[in-house]
């Protein structure tokens, strides 16, 4: 029987093994954890460790050999909010569902709402963006409860100053004339090709 | 996604790169991937990938991954 090509395995961090999520006690989703086997280890390492300026990414070894890698996207947010000023906060009788670090980034941003039939596209302004949400100027109306797609440049470069998106997903809790908040569920950060 | 085809990796650490479906088991899927000068393996959820496809995202992205994920059960 032939033997199995190494293999590097990638989980969100509550679908790791436990044994690998006890190493890194700060973990939560929407964090991932990668092992990797010793033959891979040295070489794949760059491939994680690149995250590190976006976002806080921790390794270590096992006696066997191979690595563990730790990231955690959630933190991008914290990461830049020294850079950006914070909005303030909305009067008492206001709602505000977003938690945690808020910046007001006001930068362009391409946005996708619809389904596969029907896509509607546009630009817009980001007023403000925090791990779970961002509120945005639209070309048009975009409908509360509707999903959609946000794709910010990001102001951090990969290590060699690639440049990297970020892509949210979920679902649009705000929506005016001329502005909407998304509340995210999906968060991943792309590099540019 | 069938053995053999072409995918985008759309979460975790790899997520950009493309590789080819070499197995499926489960909720995980096994990629071939290009890497620097050679080809390493990569098993993650069926979810962390779609079908390779130019380079802007695709409107599976905008969908709502746990209605993906009730179509693929």
């Amino acid at each position: 029987m032939a033997a199995q090509m190494p293999r590097i395995r990638l989980w969100r961090f509550q679908e790791a093994p436990v044994r690998l999520q006890a190493l890194f006690p700060e973990g939560k989703d929407p964090d991932w954890i990668a092992s990797v086997p010793e033959p891979l280890a040295a070489v794949s390492e760059i491939q994680f460790l690149r995250w590190r300026k976006l976002y806080p990414v921790s390794s270590t070894r096992l006696p066997d050999g191979s690595a563990v890698h730790w990231g955690a996207p959630r933190e991008s947010i914290n990461r830049i909010a020294g850079q950006y000023p914070s909005p303030a906060r909305p009067p008492a009788p206001v709602k505000e569902r977003r938690s945690g670090v808020r910046v007001r980034l006001g930068c362009q941003a391409r946005y996708q709402t619809g389904s596969s039939g029907k896509p509607q596209t546009g630009i817009g302004r980001i007023i403000d963006i925090s791990s779970s949400g961002a509120a945005f100027t639209t070309d048009s109306l975009l409908r509360p409860g509707t999903r959609a797609a946000i794709y910010i440049p990001w102001p951090i470069s990969l290590d060699g100053d690639i440049p990297v998106e970020l892509h949210a997903a979920g679902k649009v809790v705000r929506g005016e004339e001329t502005s909407a908040a998304l509340q995210f569920d999906r968060v991943a950060f792309v590099a540019a090709s | 996604m069938k053995t053999g085809e072409r995918a985008r990796i759309i979460g975790g650490p790899f997520l950009g790169m493309h590789g080819t479906v070499v197995s499926s088991f489960g909720q995980r899927t096994v990629l071939a991937v290009a890497f620097e000068t050679r080809e390493i393996q990569v098993e993650l959820a069926h979810d962390w990938i779609v079908a390779a496809t130019p380079r802007r995202p695709s409107m599976s992205y905008v969908e709502d991954p746990k209605q993906n994920q009730r179509k693929k059960g």
